[in-house]
């Protein structure tokens, strides 16, 4: 739908050994003028409806949640739904990098976000990408207008991250027209006010199915509310199943193929989830500041210790990074679904090929993003003191709401372990290159052609070295890993959480780099960020690669890893502490995050 | 029948503007919103049109030629509005004369039946292109309108004025002025955005208006930012307060 060249579309996995900053990647410099004009209105919408009500729809108090269903139903009135739907069903139609747009700027509160991803997202997606023609209309189209709430059941009391492990059943009464039900669904958002739910069970105890679960079913029930840490503002219930009869026409995709509707919607979900921290952060990011500004202490304004300027730049960097691996992650599945028709019969699959093509960029934009947000929420709180402290400010309840992100949507921990394990599934299957630029790696290595170092004063320059290095450091210790583990390393988690840490860094800083590379014009701020994030990074990465080596290997066996790993390291000669203050100075000065306009 | 309205980009007023160096301009980064009044009247031309049927809208932006176009798409067009026309102006110095001539201009191409602007803007606050355009025009004014209803060829508007309320039923054509009163402005929906692509988009440059002279007859001498406020002062006890408020406030 839109004008805009979309980045091409290169193997998942490939930011690791492609060189540093090689890539076109798409960013939001790249948003066309109409995708601005939906990101405007959506964030109109946040600021005029959603935000000056969120304490009252925290509180629960009477009418409360009955304004939340209004507000999903006034969002979907002005199409914010109907942004992924085809447009053979009235929607538009578009494409992944809009809905990540709509679904970044719906983010900044979080109690309307989460409901409206349960309503939208995880409630909806199911039916368009495995619903048959019937379902999408009968379902999806009702749902995008807002006629009908959704949500989406996969948990359990007994299976979070195992959701395969299910206990609910379903069976075929004897006339063969409805399968009926029994078990009990846990944390589903929105449960109290669904007219319609996602629901796993297992056919004959065995067969992980979807089915489409409408509100009025006998025996189909929720429980009372959960009283939550956070997001305190959305419904948070059981779903009780007790002997509910589904309609046979209700089964969402083919009966035992429920993983595949239940993992796709998730790999979905998380770079979403990753555009929706972002104007969450960036909005208490502006409001922190702005309290730092106001608030003298020793006759010097709390935003003017370097102290605290040492974290507002953390914060900048944060955004940075998280603005450009999630974009480029989107950008990348656009490309793969350029000109696909919408109708043939295997789109769908395609799709969700494309997605998973990406599932390890799609995890790292969720543990990064999450990660990102508490990091500088928890910093935005320490700015106010003890006014951070209490409800006169937001900044308590952004700490509240944004805990979870990092425990929804597959946990950070599920989602660290499933970066390196799929590269190493991806190299075994000859899709990712890795064994032959650990070749080409390790010849560098012999002749020492390891690349010139730059001059201290030139920053990006020092931003691709440090990357550069990184992506070695990162793939020798893949290397490491695998050699001492072999097969085994399935259960070294924490070497995999070590190895995932630097392979997150990597993509991180990969995308800082291109965009900023990308970027037109004197761009000092942008460069600036994108060099402290490379070579922090780098200083990270050189003590930790040989603590892990130590680990493995233990003694001797350690020592030619370790070589390899001292000539790959540099300290690099750069002073990051200029740059820092002048990005902190930029961003006091400027009352926010500007290194994007959207 | 066919609606003119105006769709008017200003700086944001909740954004801390700095004057440039000369003293004539803002400067530093600007952000632009539509024109508050001029909502009130795209909403009017809209609601007028979804109640009367067979209604042609027009919307209609004065200023940088991009820039405001975008916003006559994503403000009116996107809305609504059957199209756009732009003409291209320095906003840094056209006044309100000048935009009222432009407007004349524009209505003696275009025909319509009623003309539509917000009643001023809230960057220059100047309240005048109304009252010139009708004037320009001898067409019948009403300022200020918190109701508008369309009955056959007349036109009844609600006007609010000191104390009240005030009733008027013009003749079209007309011009009305719309208050922030007059209705509640709808947002664009996603799918209002992408139709707003593909609808048309005149532009102008003052010179194709054939306006005689296009000097401005207000030019901005100087700018300033209000004085900063003064810090209060303690008083004593309350014949000290009596003889402050008496003695150097002179309000009792």
């Amino acid at each position: 739908m839109t004008d805009t060249a979309h980045a091409a579309a290169p193997a998942g996995g490939s930011f690791l050994i492609e060189p540093a900053g090689a890539h076109r990647i798409f960013s939001v410099e790249d948003l066309s003028e109409e995708q601005r004009a939906m990101a405007l209105e959506a964030g109109r919408f946040m600021e005029k409806n959603v935000v000056p009500k969120e304490r009252w729809l925290e509180s629960k108090e009477g009418k409360a949640s009955k304004d939340m269903v209004k507000l999903v139903k006034k969002a979907c009135d002005q199409g914010f739904a109907l942004v992924e739907v085809p447009e053979k069903f009235g929607g538009l139609g578009a494409d992944k990098v809009t809905s990540l747009l709509i679904a970044d700027k719906l983010g900044t509160s979080g109690d309307f976000c989460v409901t409206w991803g349960a309503h939208s997202g995880i409630g909806m997606a199911p039916i368009l990408y495995f619903g048959n023609d019937e379902q999408k209309q009968k379902f999806a189209s009702r749902i995008a207008a807002g006629e009908i709430i959704s949500c989406y059941a996969l948990s359990e009391p007994g299976s979070g991250s195992d959701a395969l492990a299910a206990r609910t059943v379903a069976k075929l009464n004897d006339e063969g027209t409805h399968y009926i039900l029994n078990g009990t669904k846990q944390w589903i958002t929105n449960a109290a006010w669904a007219d319609v739910g996602i629901v796993f069970a297992k056919v004959d105890g065995d067969k992980f199915t979807a089915f489409i679960v409408e509100r009025g079913t006998p025996g189909f029930s929720h429980g009372t509310e959960e009283h939550k840490l956070g997001l305190r503002g959305s419904s948070t219930c059981q779903l009780i199943l007790t002997d509910a009869p589904i309609p046979v026409e209700n089964v969402l995709g083919e009966v035992g193929k429920g993983h595949k509707v239940a993992f796709n919607t998730l790999n979905l979900g998380r770079y979403k989830l990753a555009g929706g921290v972002l104007s969450l952060g960036k909005r208490a990011f502006t409001e922190a500041l702005q309290y730092a500004k106001d608030r003298k202490q020793f006759s010097t304004r709390v935003a003017d210790f370097g102290g605290i300027r040492e974290q507002i730049t953390d914060s900048m960097v944060g955004l940075y990074l998280g603005e450009s691996l999630v974009y480029r992650v989107a950008g990348y599945i656009d490309a793969r679904l350029a000109g696909l028709d919408v109708n043939a019969p295997d789109y769908t699959e395609k799709t969700m090929a494309a997605i998973e093509e990406y599932a390890i960029e799609a995890s790292i934009a969720k543990v990064y993003g999450s990660e990102a947000l508490d990091r500088l929420l928890d910093r935005a709180l320490q700015w106010h003191g003890g006014y951070g402290f209490v409800e006169d400010y937001n900044v308590e309840k952004f700490v509240r709401d944004a805990r979870v992100n990092r425990i929804f949507e597959g946990t950070n921990e599920i989602n660290r372990i499933l970066v390196p394990g799929t590269l190493f599934k991806r190299s075994m299957q000859k899709r990712l290159g890795l064994f032959s630029a650990l070749a080409d790696l390790e010849k560098r290595l012999a002749t020492g052609d390891l690349g010139a170092l730059p001059a201290e004063d030139d920053v990006m320059g020092n931003a691709k070295t440090a990357l550069q290095r990184l992506k070695w450091l990162t793939m020798l210790i893949a290397q490491a890993a695998s050699t001492r583990f072999g097969m085994a390393l399935d259960g070294e988690q924490e070497t995999l959480m070590q190895l995932s840490n630097l392979l997150i860094d990597c993509y991180a800083v990969d995308s800082a780099v291109c965009r900023t590379l990308q970027r037109t014009g004197t761009d000092e701020i942008a460069q600036a960020v994108t060099a402290i994030a490379a070579v922090e990074a780098l200083d990270r990465a050189g003590p930790m690669a040989k603590r892990l080596l130590h680990n493995c290997f233990g003694g001797e066996a350690a020592a030619p890893w370790l070589e390899k790993v001292s000539k790959i390291n540099v300290d690099l000669p750069i002073a990051l502490l200029p740059l820092r203050r002048k990005v902190a100075a930029e961003a006091v000065e400027r009352g926010g995050y500007k290194l994007s306009a959207y | 029948m066919k609606i003119l309205v105006s769709a008017k980009r200003v700086s944001d007023p909740n954004a801390k503007l700095a004057i440039s160096g000369d003293g004539k301009w803002v400067e530093g980064d600007v952000e632009y919103v539509m024109n508050y009044f001029c909502e009130n009247a795209i909403e009017c031309a809209l609601a007028l049109a979804e109640e009367h049927g067979d209604v042609e809208t027009v919307a209609l932006g004065i200023g940088d030629s991009d820039e405001t176009g975008r916003f006559v798409r994503q403000g009116a067009l996107a809305r609504g509005i059957d199209r756009g026309i732009v003409v291209s102006a320095d906003e840094g110095t056209i006044d309100s004369d000048l935009i009222a001539r432009v407007y004349q201009k524009i209505v003696e191409k275009e025909s319509p039946d009623l003309v539509l602007i917000g009643k001023q803007s809230v960057d220059g606050d100047s309240n005048q292109v109304g009252q010139l355009l009708a004037e320009y025009l001898d067409w019948p004014q009403a300022t200020f309108a918190s109701k508008v209803e369309l009955k056959g060829d007349q036109v009844e508007v609600t006007r609010e004025v000191d104390g009240g309320l005030e009733v008027v039923s013009l003749s079209l054509p007309c011009v009305i002025t719309a208050d922030l009163r007059l209705n509640e402005p709808r947002f664009a929906s996603l799918a209002g955005i992408m139709k707003a692509k593909k609808k048309p988009l005149d532009e102008y440059e003052l010179d194709d208006l054939d306006l005689g002279d296009a000097a401005p007859k207000v030019r901005i001498a100087k700018m300033t930012t209000p004085s900063g406020r003064k810090s209060g002062v303690l008083v004593k006890d309350v014949d000290d307060l009596v003889a402050k408020l008496r003695g150097e406030a002179r309000v009792i």
